[in-house]
């Protein structure tokens, strides 16, 4: 198995120091059973959401996740924090050693890694007040700052992400989607996080609000030197503040490299066929945009097809990529990382 | 580190919105919401009062009264007259010091049975639907066994060896009315511990201990609170049928419970005999239930019942 | 507002209050609008401005502490006032809705494929199989693979995007006339979303329902919307055909927004949000909701609410008073001193189909290749 370390980048991000990373996955595999029909349900089979990914983030860093519904991008990020317990392989925090901890021991270090997730509704205490659950990571945390100085990082948190002192005492029933998701990203920011998995933390929010968010993550990465695993379908919010983007599909990346390699010289025919289909904001160009249609139905992640995963779907296909599974390796004139048995960059037109 | 996190727009004069739009309110905390959606239902308040006025009636009235339970001497089944308000029963005994006593004995074997069952279940429920694997297969076959042991023989059994007494009676019902609740607890906490949000609290680093109190519980509050209710009135009725058999409250002492099956006879000839015990157990049932009513509105945000 | 003939909703002056503790919430003010039969109107704005209360109501799915008034006319139907069980009738048979959340609208404790046909069974009169074999189908049209297994699934075994094909599924199971999407693809990737908005487009081809689809992604809207309707602060601010609204904005918001697209150009900068904070919709600003934000505000703009004007030929209206200081092309750009507004990036330039390889009968070919190989090479 290839891993995917860090390749030098142009666009390495300004307070990356060179030490070691601060996240280090290898291998992950998470897989869940799956069960029969019947009544007494019996696992007859497993699916594997993510089937052995490796890759690296430093401080300072954001690694743009990106792929097809499905793909495994939510279970990788719930994988690294412990909250599914990943199946094998391994997930370093600062060093350290996640896989197999003890749930107590991972408490600690739970106060440096955080995650917005993708459903903003499902992720809020449905009988809580916004106040309250803004307040909770700081009670558990930082229990010794007392009522007032916790309820003002509470107030600062929520102005921070546009919601008005009239929200607080309101339920996540009573508010617009975007403005649950804001209460998420309110959340996890609540602690200073050292790495954060924003989960699709931008998808319910105009773009104007949005922009504001981003504008607040990048803020706080160069202050604080956070790193960010920042999943996302909108990719041109990706490709602005990713520094460098992995592409997953069916639990495997196939293609990881920094922003620009990935949007401009994408060898892998799933990441070009991905970035065709972004619709366009102008109703002229968006008529006009060819896009590569992707024909076939999505396999199975519980039998996935032999050698390459997206053989069965894409058009340059030959006989070895049913024999034998290309490896996430350099490939291509950049050198970026790609697991493509036929890599090719698509002539440009411009 | 603390702190860091500030306004990120620049207070630029021009940019920033004008003023005299702006709109405060005071973060308040949660349970105060809670108390005050309460205080808001007003069946529930309602209740509450009556309630209160029962008890408040059960420990009052016995110092104004002008016999107590113990007393005999009255004429066997006596009208209802001057001297005796509610007349008297078939040993002469005065039928409302009777029935203070009486209510006295169910409200406290009520509470206390609800409380076990309620505490018990719902504590071993949770646990049991948030670990899962062993414990919680450990937990369901406890119940399983607890529902097979006859607990009538049980009770007796205590009661031979410990004197039957209302306390006794309280307990041992307790200790047997738990387990619905534990399943029904356990199966709600297993849905709940798969939702997302309790996944975002273990994120955050919340230990079991406060994703049960916090998380779990107020999400539960609807079935505790209908169990809690279901179990008081049960638990009237459960210690009437002991009593019946001597395995309950002992003369002199009495329970609504006892009236009734003492005087169910004589429902024809003297009915309030029969109707006033009755009507005490269904105020303290029908308050109760609304009660709980209010609670459970009160947690469920979503009720806009008592929002005005 | 006068219905015409081929008006399938007609929304006269739609109002929504929610008294809460801390006052009265105005969700909804003064939205009227018309939607005919077979077109598609793409409602954008921001985050928190009524858009899915707005369709909320139309569905007649408020809470019961919502206050209401106003007209909302389906056929010759009036929605508001209606009773629970006449709207019962018209929810999911005549008109359907896509949740913005797809948890909302989903049973954790139920399988899919069990929600789906009982959504089917509660408008038809047919046996659990052939309910259950119309649910498989419906989880096939929305591109869920393997359907018939992923039906005896429960929800929280779907990721995101899946979930939210399922509420799709469900919408369309009945064949409804009307369908309100609320960011029906935001849990999507593009490909999938391209499919999934494919498929509403084809049964809007198909039955010639009408489609009302809320979403932030305005590239979504230039591509399926015939008409589009900007909100801001719980009102109607801009409306008219796509092509006009994005090509000369009449409202600041709306250049506003257009302007905080990220752009290639703008990469390793930051974005250009419009300044400050949305309104407080409890208590709202005296005049245009917008002029606490707005580069163009003057003193006339806080006098009263703007009233919605025609701004241009059909039917393009605006609710800002100096809009004909916007429009005019380069002066209204640098408003939020933003890039041009419009040439947003376009990343399927970057791989520009090549002919030769992309069309779909090649990928078709390549999979029955592909079928006969594996039929010769196990
Ligand atoms: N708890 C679970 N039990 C069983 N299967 C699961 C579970 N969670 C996820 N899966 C499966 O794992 C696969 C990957 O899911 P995941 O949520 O990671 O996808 P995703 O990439 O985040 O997709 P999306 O973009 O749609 O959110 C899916 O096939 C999903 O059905
Ligand atoms: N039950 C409620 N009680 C009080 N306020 C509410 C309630 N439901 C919605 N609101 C408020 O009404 C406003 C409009 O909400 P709505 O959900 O329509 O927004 P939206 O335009 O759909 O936003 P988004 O794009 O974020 O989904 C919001 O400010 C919200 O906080
Ligand atoms: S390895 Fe083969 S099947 Fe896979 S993407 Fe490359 S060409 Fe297509
Ligand atoms: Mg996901
Ligand atoms: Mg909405």
């Amino acid at each position: 198995m290839t891993t995917a370390k860090t390749s030098p980048s142009d666009t390495a991000p300004a307070g990356a120091d060179t030490g070691q990373p601060l996240l280090e996955v290898n291998d992950l595999v998470k897989s869940f059973p799956v069960r029969g029909k019947g009544i007494i349900p019996r696992t007859v089979g497993q699916v594997q959401a993510v089937a052995g990914i490796s890759f690296d983030l430093r401080a300072g860093e954001t690694l743009g996740l990106v792929g097809e519904s499905g793909c495994g991008k939510s279970t990788t990020g719930r994988a690294i924090l412990q909250l599914h317990r990943p199946t094998s392989g391994s997930v370093r925090f600062e060093g350290r050693e996640l896989v197999g901890q003890t749930a107590r021991q991972l408490r600690a270090v739970r106060r440096d890694m955080q995650i917005v997730f993708q459903d903003p509704y499902a992720s809020l205490n449905p009988r809580w007040t916004v106040n309250s659950v803004v307040r909770e990571p700081l009670e558990i945390h930082h229990s010794s700052w007392g009522d007032k100085r916790i309820q003002s990082k509470v107030n600062n948190l929520l102005e921070l992400v546009g919601l008005n002192p009239e929200h607080r005492n309101r339920f996540p029933h009573e508010f617009s989607g975007g403005q649950r998701q804001r209460i998420g990203i309110a959340r996890a920011l609540a602690l200073e996080p050292k790495l954060l998995v924003l989960d699709e933390p931008v998808s319910a929010l105009d773009v104007s609000v949005q922009a504001g968010v981003v504008n607040l993550l990048e803020e706080l990465q160069q202050r604080l030197n956070l790193a960010y695993l920042f999943v996302a379908h909108d990719l041109s919010i990706v490709r602005h503040i990713s520094h460098r983007i992995a592409v997953m599909y069916l639990g495997k990346i196939v293609e990881i490299g920094t922003r620009d390699e990935v949007y401009g010289r994408a060898t892998h025919p799933y990441t070009q066929a991905l970035l065709s289909a972004a619709p366009l904001p102008d109703p002229k160009a968006e008529r006009e945009r060819q896009r590569i249609v992707l024909t076939g139905d999505v396999p199975s992640p519980v039998n996935p097809p032999s050698g390459c995963r997206f053989r069965t779907r894409c058009w340059k296909a030959q006989d070895i990529c049913a024999s034998e599974e290309p490896k996430l390796e350099a490939r291509g004139e950049d050198g970026h990382l790609s697991a493509c048995h036929f890599p090719e960059v698509r002539p440009r037109e411009s | 580190m603390a702190d860091t996190v500030t306004k990120t727009t620049p207070d630029d004069p021009d940019t920033t919105p004008r003023a005299g739009h702006e709109f405060d309110t005071e973060a308040r905390k949660q349970w105060k919401i809670v108390l005050r959606r309460f205080l808001r239902h007003r069946m529930a308040m309602i209740s509450l009062s009556v309630l209160v006025l029962i008890v408040l009636a059960a420990i009052v009235l016995p110092w104004f009264l002008q016999y107590d339970h113990t007393y005999t001497g009255g004429g066997r089944y006596e009208d209802p007259g001057p001297d005796h308000p509610l007349g008297t029963d078939n040993l002469g005994r005065d039928m409302l010091a009777m029935l203070v006593r009486g209510t006295q004995f169910s409200l406290l074997i009520a509470v206390v049975v609800a409380a076990m069952a309620t505490v018990i279940g719902v504590t071993l429920g949770a646990v049991a639907g948030l670990l899962g694997g062993w414990v919680d297969t450990l937990f369901m076959r406890l119940v399983d066994l607890w529902l097979i042991i006859p607990q009538l023989a049980l009770v007796a059994l205590a009661a031979s060896a410990f004197g039957s007494s209302w306390y006794l009676v309280a307990i041992a019902l307790g200790l047997f009315s738990w387990m619905s609740v534990a399943r029904i607890n356990r199966g709600l906490t297993l849905s709940l511990a798969n939702q997302e949000f309790v996944e975002a609290a273990r994120a955050m680093g919340a230990s079991n201990t406060r994703i049960v109190v916090k998380h779990i519980l107020p999400n539960l509050t609807g079935v505790i609170t209908v169990n809690a209710t279901l179990a008081v009135a049960t638990a009237v009725l459960a210690e009437a049928a002991l009593s019946f058999i001597g395995l309950g409250v002992n003369i002199p002492d009495t329970s609504l419970g006892l009236i009734i099956n003492n005087n169910y006879a004589q429902l024809e000839l003297r009915p309030w005999l029969f109707w006033a015990p009755f009507l005490v157990i269904v105020l303290i049932s029908l308050t109760v239930n609304f009660i709980g009513d209010g609670i459970r509105d009160a947690f469920d945000p979503k009720q806009t019942k008592v929002r005005a | 507002m006068t219905t015409t003939a081929g008006d399938l909703l007609t929304v006269d002056n739609l109002t929504v209050e929610f008294p809460t503790d801390d006052g009265v919430v105005r969700a909804v003010r003064g939205v009227s609008f018309t939607l005919r039969q077979g077109e598609v109107l793409g409602v954008v704005g921001e985050s928190g401005s009524g858009k899915s209360v707005s369709s909320m109501a139309v569905m007649g799915l408020l809470p019961r502490s919502a206050r209401i008034g106003g007209s909302i006319r389906f056929r010759d139907t009036e929605i508001v006032g209606l009773g629970q069980r006449q709207l019962e009738k018209l929810r999911g048979n005549d008109i359907a809705m896509i949740f913005q959340d797809p948890m909302t609208s989903l049973n954790p404790v139920y399988t899919v494929g069990w929600q789906l046909s009982e959504a089917y069974r509660a408008h038809h009169k047919v046996s659990k199989k052939v309910a259950w074999a119309k649910a498989v189908e419906a989880l096939e049209l929305v591109g869920i693979p393997q359907p018939d297994r992923r039906a005896a699934q429960f929800p929280h075994e779907f990721s995101g995007g899946m979930r939210q094909r399922v509420v799709i599924a469900m919408a369309i199971i009945n064949d409804p006339t009307l369908i309100i999407a609320d960011e029906p693809t935001t849990a999507l990737d593009v490909t999938v979303q391209a499919q999934v908005l494919e498929t509403l487009l084809r049964i809007r081809d198909e039955t010639s329902a009408a489609i009302m689809i809320i979403t932030h992604d305005l590239g979504v809207v230039a591509g399926m919307a015939d008409r589009v309707q900007v909100m801001y602060g719980g009102t109607v601010v801009e409306s008219g055909q796509v092509d006009a609204v994005f090509e000369r904005p009449r409202m600041p918001y709306t250049v506003g927004l257009l302007g905080s697209i990220p752009h290639p150009d703008l990469l390793g900068k930051r974005l250009t949000p419009i300044k400050g904070a949305p309104p407080s919709l409890m208590n709202l600003p005296p005049g245009c909701a917008f002029a606490p934000r707005c580069p163009l505000a003057g003193p006339e703009c806080d006098e009263a609410e703007p009233e919605l004007v025609t701004v241009g030929v059909s039917g393009h209206t605006s609710r800002c008073l100096k809009w004909d200081e916007l429009g005019g092309g380069d002066d209204s750009r640098d408003l939020f001193e933003h890039e041009e507004i419009g040439s947003v990036e376009n990343p399927a330039s970057l791989t520009q189909a090549d002919p030769e390889l992309a069309v779909v009968e090649d990928a078709a070919e390549v999979e029955q290749r592909m079928a006969r190989e594996e039929g010769s090479t196990p």
